[in-house]
């Protein structure tokens, strides 16, 4: 089997743009890919655009030779912009030889470990009695884990931690009284916090309160981290913004994380996650898998999620509480995986199972769009 | 004042594209910079694309600033694309400062340390005696520092065994014929495994190598902490890493002899000069890379001028290699001219280099351009 074609198409799909990308292939099976550097679509483009000068000819069925010749054969390897690239075509490549097999992703990766994939909601309300409510509707439609946004979180201009910390800890705790023990809660701070600020976030609250913590400080030094993970009995859930491998590296084999965020779009799609998903069985760490984009990336994280043993939830933006998003349109995705209560149903079709419609996404436009600049209040540059 | 513009210009120089960054300011006032992700520059451009007019409007003459804002964007922290734009952009910001204050770039920084720039000759050929021919040409007009190395790559085929046998027969021939107070190194390009590593370290006798520059590949600190176990040869690293937070375990650790630091690469002379300053407090030398254009030698010449710790900067301008070709076009006017073995520190303000805005529109433009796709004799895929 020999590539054809590949397509780029950024699109703008509910709040965000997606990057799909299509591949053609001589047998007139093609697969689609998604890649996950929101925001950075272009820059994501010119790299497929420089690795399309080879692949064109290559057989997809070798996706693992094909992933070691995109990140190996270039001046430098790894980052976040070509491994998204490799990612996006790389689940396309598991997508045809599905298809080509007639059998379903998760076969591919050593079959399916469930039949159903279990997901976490997130809250929209920010904390206050609203966010409340939203706990205990999700509780009431069957989710049983639900992440909660802390405190300014959308802010358009201003963020000020210790501004956050102190209304995030009293309304987790709140929170948590409503739905008692039974439901699994975790907080989302997008790396917004210091290693200080977070200490002081994790000691406002009771023991038992949050179940996992995501991205409370910025990764780049693991350091850091060991530093914060000596400060808190709070679970960690990190690894989001990871692009290789050996990102995830330090933080496994120094036990920082509890729960891996891998996100298949930007971490180098199949091929990649599988290594990460065997070394964090190792250590004993479940996937928490990021899914913040479209039906592709859902469909190829429910395909990972089937096939590893050590899983705990996917993330869903389609729950009951956020369908404002908009990111799984059934004109534009005719075919998705289903989504059923609070669990995906592990597709059986060949490929992904997913189904585009390339006329609709061909006539879809792409907006430039910037998250918020975020500034503390002396003017100076924070994390968005 | 205020930016008014920033654009990307893709030209062919000698064997390898160059992407010149421009920044304009509404009062005329104009800087250059250099991106230096050779081989996936659409991906660059890409990235500045996705920007849309974000830099427009901002003050050049605060380049520490631009550079948080753009480094907090979604994308941009360690990510190779993201930071080769970066890296540029404050390039061009710092030239466009130096000449808006009429001072060089230099005095920016700190100030001019030293009145000439001491490089490493890289000199090149495929069998011992031509090699070190080329060698005693390159002290004869003054290098007291050299990279010897192989000149061509097999065309497809790549055996560690073949350059592990060739390096070790011309290294300790080029200390016999050149003698023991020039500084020789060899880079092996990370190509070999910690295994072959140490098997090339164990042949070469003790004084023969005083640096070996990437023999293994740089994601996972901890190899690296294997291979220093294994050799008590210098290792010259870092030319790869996009940011601080990439060099922090290898000085920490001390991994790292010399550290590589490429300003068009690294997050330019803003992050260059952090990276510095922390191998100071590490007692470790800087040795820049600098495999670019007339804009990249500039920069580098500036902070080099700028730093306490630095050792020898790369010059491909030796008698005989053709990559001085990269260094000499029409449209640089004004590129630093060596001396002896030495750049001058320049004085003109800003970087001292003109681009010729005629010559540039005029001159060959992108054209696609991949490294060689090495595989090993069984073939699987190796690095380049």
């Amino acid at each position: 089997m020999k590539i054809t074609a590949i397509k780029s198409y950024p699109v703008r799909v509910g709040v965000r743009n997606q990057l799909l990308v299509k591949i053609e292939t001589d047998q007139g099976i093609h697969g689609w890919g998604e890649s996950g550097l929101s925001y950075r679509e272009l820059a994501v483009m010119g790299a497929i655009q420089h690795y399309a000068q080879f692949l064109m000819g290559r057989d997809p069925m070798n996706a693992g030779a094909l992933w070691q010749e995109m990140y190996r054969s270039q001046y430098f390897e790894g980052g976040r912009v070509l491994s998204a690239a490799i990612a996006a075509l790389d689940i396309a490549f598991h997508d045809i030889k599905g298809k080509a097999l007639g059998v379903p992703v998760h076969q591919l990766l050593g079959g399916r470990h469930r039949d159903r994939v279990p997901a976490f909601a997130t809250t929209s309300a920010p904390p206050g009695p609203a966010m409340v409510d939203q706990v205990l509707e999700l509780a009431e439609a069957g989710w049983t884990c639900v992440r909660l946004m802390a405190e300014g979180q959308e802010n358009p201009e201003t963020f000020e931690p210790r501004e956050s910390i102190a209304p995030t800890a009293d309304w987790a705790v709140k929170a948590r009284e409503a739905i008692g023990a039974g439901m699994v809660l975790g907080m989302e701070y997008h790396h917004r916090l210091s290693v200080a600020e977070a200490a002081s976030f994790c000691q406002k609250l009771p023991s038992g309160t949050l179940d996992f913590l995501e991205e409370p400080i910025r990764d780049e030094n693991p350091s850091s981290y060991e530093s914060l993970r000596r400060m808190t009995d709070i679970p960690f859930a990190i690894g989001e913004e990871f692009s290789s491998k050996w990102q995830f590296l330090p933080y496994l084999e120094r036990d920082i994380l509890q729960f891996a965020r891998i996100d298949i779009c930007n971490v180098g799609g199949f091929t990649e996650a599988m290594k990460i998903a065997g070394w964090a069985e190792a250590h004993y760490v479940d996937l928490m898998p990021h899914n913040p984009l479209g039906p592709v990336c859902t469909a190829a994280s429910v395909h990972l999620a089937a096939a590893v043993p050590n899983f705990s939830w996917l993330e869903c933006r389609d729950s009951p509480a956020e369908r404002h998003l908009g990111f799984s349109p059934t004109d534009l995705f005719p075919e998705q995986v289903r989504l059923e209560g609070a669990n995906y149903v592990v597709p059986d079709a060949p490929g992904l199972g997913v189904e585009v419609d390339e006329e609709r996404l061909a006539a879809a436009v792409f907006e430039y769009s910037e998250p918020p600049h975020l500034r503390r209040r002396d003017g100076s540059f924070t994390n968005w | 004042m205020k930016i008014a513009s920033v654009e990307a210009f893709p030209l062919r120089v000698g064997d390898q594209n160059q992407l010149l960054v421009k920044v304009a300011t509404v009062c005329g006032v104009v800087g250059w910079g250099e991106s230096g992700l050779t081989s996936r520059e659409l991906a660059v451009m890409g990235a500045l694309s996705d920007l849309g007019d974000f830099l427009e409007g901002r003050d050049p003459l605060r380049p520490a600033v631009v550079w948080e804002d753009l480094h907090l964007r979604p994308g941009f922290a360690r990510d190779r694309v993201g930071m080769a734009l970066i890296s540029a952009v404050d390039i061009a910001l710092h030239d466009l400062a130096g000449k808006a204050l009429d001072v060089p770039v230099h005095r920016l920084l700190g100030g001019a340390r030293r009145s000439r720039v001491p490089t490493f000759g890289c000199v090149r050929a495929d069998d011992t005696e031509t090699l070190i021919g080329f060698a005693q040409g390159a002290v004869d007009v003054g290098w007291r520092c050299l990279r010897l190395g192989w000149r061509t790559d097999a065309p497809e085929i790549f055996d560690p065994q073949d350059i592990i046998t060739f390096a070790g027969e011309f290294l300790p021939e080029a200390r016999r014929a050149l003698g023991a107070r020039i500084t020789l190194g060899v880079d092996m390009h990370h190509r070999l495994s910690v295994g072959e590593a140490a098997r090339f370290c164990a042949r070469m006798p003790a004084g023969v190598l005083d640096f070996l520059e990437e023999p293994i590949r740089d994601e996972c600190p901890s190899a690296y902490v294997a291979l220093r176990r294994m050799t008590r040869i210098p290792l010259a690293i870092g030319e790869e890493f996009t940011s601080r937070w990439q060099f922090l375990p290898y000085l920490e650790q001390g991994l790292c002899d010399f550290a590589r630091i490429d300003v068009c690469n690294v997050g330019g002379l803003t992050e260059a000069m952090r990276v510095a300053g922390w191998c100071s407090a590490h007692g470790i030398q800087v040795m820049p890379h600098n495999p670019l254009g007339p804009i990249c030698t500039a920069a580098s010449v500036h902070m080099a001028a700028a730093m306490p710790n630095h050792a020898f900067l790369e010059c491909w301008e030796t008698p005989h290699d053709d990559n001085a070709a990269r260094q000499s076009s029409p449209v640089f006017r004004g590129a630093l001219k060596l001396d002896g073995a030495d750049y001058p520190v320049p004085h003109a303000p800003g970087l001292g280099v003109e681009i010729d805005e005629t010559s540039l529109a005029k001159a060959p433009g992108f054209d696609y351009f991949e490294m060689p796709h090495l595989r090993r004799s069984d073939g699987s895929f190796t690095n380049w």
